[in-house]
């Protein structure tokens, strides 16, 4: 050897060594992996950060210990470290998942790769070994698993839904015990059966189950309610969702089907929609009968009024005082039965509510002159002054002018028969509140305070009046639903003996 | 004095307007249904028709839609005098082709002025019909 050659192989002996010192650096360094050497007997040689950090020991206290150390007592007792040294000396490496031991004996879910080295002649030298801790892994595995398991427990279990597969075939893959009590079979009758089994023929004719299979893979989902067909042949009536299921490549798995029976549902919306129409032919059997009602008692009435008219105004000869007075309490009796009569069918529409509103602008000035020009020949008649007090300015408001009208008519009348001498006043104003009331007021007889509150009330007569002025007993009762029907109320002032106020008083004057 | 026809089945009734016609000078004829009434008024040709509105054999809605219909009728006034006294039943009848509607009870106090005021107002109508033809 010269000079020359020898410098070339110190030169070549320190590439080396730096190239080794270099890889043991990173090998040292190495923190994730526990790197390390064993002799050919499986005692440590070497130790770097990794393995102290997964493993607890420094490398004074680990140095020449047998890596049995870092086994599970049953581990032990099998013989596996010596197992797996055998392994790697025939197979040139050892590789599995286990439980591994750290030095304060907890233990840790490990990878470990053991690869056994040779020199150049081939003589085994010993074995390199990496181990990395997997328990993180593990434990994300295990809640996997755990969740996963839980949720077929859960899907198996659930008893009000049918839940289960199917495979891309349409074929039943999965059952659970919601599905045995909707459809009936057993798991082990269904699965591998087509899904088409559910289907009355007549759907099956239609194509029904192609249908929602093409559906679910077009657009995702197929939903319906229709008649399936239990195990024994019995209908049901279901609320269907199939949902097609595709892995992350979009490949088509099957379908996830959720089958609920509605049938109790279903029974119960047909016997409301049966009721509903039962009812509605009532309400209308109710109005015909109120229509009938009506002619059936007019016509009479039109030949008891009509001839007592006849008489009174003497077409057929002259009559007698005597017979005068009594034609005339034939007369006015026969027009209480009218107005009862017409109370009365008011009171069966407003009840049934089939009174129809018809709101328009009423000019309040002008509806209480109506309405009195209509009652001032009675008020006339009975030597008393009917009147409507003069506004500031008039006032329009939006309401029923029907029902205005009926209402104060109502009280318009009321305050005439129960007023002997004196005189009724209409008025009306825009309150402070913003309400419009309009005033019916009297100085007539008025009401005692404890009558006030059954004044409203049907066929309430008070007793001072008991051989007194007659109607109906539901003029006021029906002037209060009415009033509540546009909306508003009537109000009563009285004092005993001094005359009476009643106030219809109306939202948003 | 005009001639009046008094169409109702209802004997009672029917008398009581055919009473108070005649008290007041009218002549009055009867029919006691829709029918009946027709083949009155095409052969006595009457000046008014006071009808009822339910009636068997034929009512009053289909005597007034016939009499309408007949163009040698179409203009004789008709006055429907009825029990359906509900709210809607005067439209109901005013939309049918009637020229009044008087409600039952009758008031006999009046009736028969009521009926003058529909005799006049449909002379007066013809009248007017009568001079926009003639421009």
């Amino acid at each position: 050897m010269n000079e020359p050659s020898i410098r070339n192989l110190h030169a070549i002996e320190r590439a080396l060594d730096e190239s080794e010192n270099r890889f043991r650096l990173l090998v040292e360094g190495t923190k994730e992996y526990a790197i390390f050497m064993l002799d050919e007997h499986g005692h440590i040689l070497s130790w770097n950060a990794g393995a102290r950090r997964l493993k607890g020991y420094t490398e004074e206290e680990i140095r020449g210990r047998h890596f049995s150390i870092f086994y599970t007592e049953p581990d032990l007792a099998d013989g596996k470290p010596a197992r797996e040294l055998q392994i790697a000396r025939t197979e040139g490496k050892y590789e599995e998942e286990g439980w591994r031991v750290r030095k304060d004996g907890t233990t840790f879910w490990a990878n470990v790769v053991i690869t056994a080295l040779y020199d150049a002649d081939g003589q085994l030298k010993g074995f390199g070994k990496v181990t990395r801790d997997l328990s993180e892994r593990r434990r994300i595995d295990e809640a996997l698993r755990h969740s996963e398991a839980q949720y077929r427990l859960l899907v198996s279990s659930v008893k009000d839904y049918a839940i289960f597969m199917l495979g891309p075939d349409g074929r039943v893959q999965t059952w659970n015990a919601g599905a045995e009590r909707i459809k009936g079979y057993k798991a082990s009758e269904i699965i591998g059966q087509h899904f088409s089994v559910f289907y009355p023929p007549e759907e099956i004719e239609a194509g029904k189950p192609v249908v929602e299979i093409d559906t679910a893979i077009r657009t995702g989902r197929w939903e319906e309610e229709g008649w399936r067909l239990r195990r024994d042949g019995t209908r049901f009536w279901a609320g269907v969702v199939l949902t097609a299921i595709r892995d992350e490549t979009g490949e088509l798995r099957g379908f996830a089907k959720v089958t609920r029976d509605l049938t109790e549902r279903r029974r119960l919306e047909l016997d409301l929609l049966h009721k509903n129409a039962a009812l509605e032919a009532a309400l209308l059997a109710k109005d015909r009968f109120l229509a009938s009602m009506s002619h059936e008692l007019r016509t009479p009435l039109n030949a008891i009024l009509g001839y007592t008219g006849t008489l009174l105004m003497r077409l057929p000869g002259p009559l007698n005082e005597e017979q005068d007075e009594q034609l005339n309490i034939v007369k006015s009796s026969a027009r209480h039965l009218l107005s009862l009569i017409n109370d009365l069918l008011d009171l069966a529409k407003l009840n049934a509510g089939k009174v129809e509103l018809n709101i328009e602008p009423v000019d309040c000035q002008q509806l209480l002159d109506e309405i009195a020009t209509t009652l001032r020949p009675l008020a006339t008649e009975r030597g008393l002054a009917f009147e409507v007090l003069p506004a500031e300015r008039t006032h329009v408001l939006r309401a029923d002018r029907r029902a205005l009208q009926q209402i104060l008519l109502n009280l318009g009348n009321n305050a005439l028969k129960f007023t002997r001498e004196g005189r009724v006043e209409l008025s009306f104003g825009v309150e402070a509140n913003g309400e419009l009331a309009i005033r019916v007021r009297d100085t007539g007889i008025g009401i005692r305070d404890e009558d006030k509150e059954r004044l409203f009330q049907p066929f309430v007569r008070l007793e001072e009046f008991a051989d007194g002025p007659t109607g109906s007993g539901l003029g006021l009762h029906v002037s209060q639903i009415l009033a509540k029907s546009i909306g508003g109320r009537i109000e009563v002032e009285s004092e005993f003996g001094c005359g009476s106020c009643f106030t219809l008083v109306l939202r948003g004057g | 004095m005009a001639r009046i026809l008094v169409v109702e089945d209802n004997a009672p009734n029917r008398k009581l307007m055919l009473y108070l016609l005649r008290a007041f000078g009218y002549t009055a004829l009867e029919a006691r249904h829709g029918a009946e009434a027709l083949t009155m008024i095409r052969a006595e040709r009457p000046d008014l028709v006071v009808c009822d509105l339910q009636m068997p054999m034929m009512d009053g809605f289909a005597l007034v839609a016939e009499v309408r219909r007949d163009p040698v009728l179409a203009e004789l006034p008709m006055v429907a005098v009825t029990a359906l006294a509900l709210v809607g039943d005067r439209d109901r009848a005013l939309q049918a082709g009637f020229d009044g509607y008087i409600a039952k009870p009758i008031d006999p106090e009046t009736f028969v002025a009521e009926l003058r005021r529909q005799l006049l107002l449909s002379r007066a109508g013809a009248s007017t019909d009568r001079a926009a033809g003639h421009q």
